[in-house]
């Protein structure tokens, strides 16, 4: 039985001496020792991981503290949540970056991703079926974004010291309409988390692409609880084949639009939902000065 | 955008540009000022070395200035150096060369970091100095200007670090941003403390203010890729 990496390990990427998959060039990355943070956030796990499967969908999702966060000895400041809500109609969640400024900012992400969660569940449990494409696209415009983020941003702030948090949040249909599609949305509540889909092995983001094309690149992002621009949702129908991604900047600065190599890595990889632990080694590699924490939950429609 | 041009901008890794730029006036020759100078690209060179964080994101470059202001080592990978130069001093203390000289290299700087595929991110300046600039205030100021013109991109963060008889008031019109969420300060010694032992303790902040900077270059934040020396310091000697 072949595992994947023997087919795929080329110029491009391959594995370290250590196991860890590397994109071109890990300069020195693989000396890093993790380091554990101190105190009551050392019991922050360094990695987490679920998958598992809903109706048609096929789901995997990681979020992994960055070895600028394991050198110095730092939390892991990403969070995600994924979860079918409590009719198993939809698969919903949130990727969250705390913002650095904030000591203690993975905790924001984490209630970010706990409190949008559960109205965008109470919302979709409101709703009727999703109808077709047309429908679908309304009544994702039409749902309480600005509700989210007022509370969600309302229940930081009643935290002192819990810093702000990025949050993009997404949900997938579980079971696909007659067309063979599955409604599916994301939405870019604060900051530079974001989403792409993945099909045929070409990446489609769903939203701007951050410093993209930029003279100078820029860290600075928008974050709850503060002013955040209008929220504009992604309506789409997940087909057959197609994955939703949806990251935390960590993974967004080295993929960008998906057109380099670290594009090229991803698709290949990812071109069925691969084993579980396999998939926290493609999210985890070594690419020279990305550091960040990287969280990634993909979800396949319609696998056999 | 073509899937080449795309393909490019995908593939970009991230780097951090450092500038220190050195009064190297007659008076920096005095207290052990310039020797004290000289340990800095040493210690930095330390630092990247034993630093994989450091070493993949950090560049760094020297300039000095006193009439005239000049290259010292030109932006790269210390790693690279197997000779750091020293700084020697000459004449008096021209800001507006400095500035001048910064902008003619960052701007070529970017442009060559641009083309070897890396992804930029604001650069830096630590400017060391023990004095008042004995520019016309005209040329200073358009000097100062120019280089931190908003229609320049890559304009710069600028730190000043007095040392000597250097006093705050004199020095927080050249630091830049001055205002805003990532505004940058100077940072001067106490009358009295040896010019030595001040720029062996800029040399501490800004070897401090780079690896905070290289451990978060990539995270959401304010600072835009840079994080200045602590600014609730009030230590600072």
């Amino acid at each position: 039985m072949t595992t994947g990496s023997e087919a795929t390990a080329g110029a491009d990427w391959f594995p370290h001496a250590n196991g860890r998959w590397v994109v071109e060039d890990a300069g020195r990355q693989a000396e890093v020792e993790p380091m554990p943070a101190g105190g009551p956030d050392g019991v922050r796990p360094d990695t987490v991981l679920d998958g598992g499967r809903l109706g048609g969908l096929t789901y995997r999702a990681t979020s992994q503290r960055g070895l600028a966060h394991q050198n110095a000895g730092v939390v892991r400041q990403d969070s995600y949540l994924v979860r079918p809500t409590g009719d198993d109609r939809w698969l919903i969640g949130c990727v969250a970056d705390g913002v650095s400024n904030g000591p203690r900012s993975h905790l924001a992400a984490d209630l970010v991703c706990r409190s949008t969660t559960m109205r965008l569940a109470q919302f979709l449990r409101d709703l009727g079926p999703p109808g077709d494409a047309e429908v679908w696209t309304a009544s994702v415009n039409s749902l309480g974004w600005p509700e989210i983020v007022a509370e969600t941003s309302e229940s930081i702030r009643k935290e002192p010291g819990w810093g702000s948090s990025t949050a993009v949040v997404f949900a997938v249909a579980a079971e696909p309409l007659a067309d063979g599609g599955h409604p599916a949305l994301v939405a870019v509540l604060a900051g530079d988390s974001t989403a792409l889909l993945l099909g045929d092995g070409t990446w489609t983001p769903l939203g701007a692409v951050k410093n993209d094309g930029a003279e100078i690149a820029s860290t600075a992002v928008t974050a709850l609880p503060g002013e955040v621009p209008a929220i504009r949702p992604q309506a789409r129908m997940l087909r057959p084949g197609q994955a939703l991604v949806v990251i935390s900047d960590g993974l967004g600065d080295p993929l960008g639009s998906g057109g380099g190599v670290v594009g090229r890595f991803l698709a290949t990889m990812w071109q069925r939902p691969p084993d579980l632990l396999a998939y926290a080694g493609h999210v985890g590699f070594y690419r020279k000065s990305f550091t960040d924490d990287r969280t990634a939950v993909t979800i396949w429609a319609g696998v056999p | 955008m073509t899937d080449e041009k795309r393909a490019t901008e995908d593939n970009r890794t991230l780097v951090l540009a450092f500038y220190v730029m050195v009064d190297v006036s007659q008076s920096m020759s005095y207290g052990g000022a310039l020797e004290s100078a000289n340990e800095i690209m040493p210690k930095v060179a330390d630092a990247i070395d034993a630093s994989p964080m450091l070493a993949d994101i950090v560049r760094f470059g020297a300039m000095d200035f006193s009439d005239d202001a000049r290259v010292v080592l030109r932006l790269g990978d210390l790693r690279n150096v197997p000779m750091i130069p020293k700084f020697t001093t000459r004449g008096r203390t021209s800001y507006a060369a400095a500035f001048r000289l910064l902008r003619q290299e960052i701007e070529r700087d970017v442009v060559q970091l641009r083309q070897d595929n890396f992804r930029v991110y604001r650069p830096v300046v630590f400017m060391i100095t023990d004095g008042e600039p004995t520019d016309e205030d005209g040329e200073l100021e358009a000097a100062y200007k120019e280089l931190t013109d908003p229609g320049f991109k890559a304009r710069p963060n600028i730190l000043v670090f007095g040392v000597g008889t250097a006093t705050k008031e004199a020095l927080d019109p050249w630091v830049y941003p001055k205002t805003g969420a990532k505004a940058m300060r100077s940072y001067v010694a106490r009358a009295g403390v040896e010019p030595k032992t001040a720029i062996a303790k800029a040399t501490e902040a800004l070897l401090g203010s780079i690896v905070a900077s290289a451990q978060s270059v990539d995270e959401a934040g304010q600072s835009g890729g840079f994080v200045p020396p602590d600014d609730d310091d009030d230590d600072w000697i």
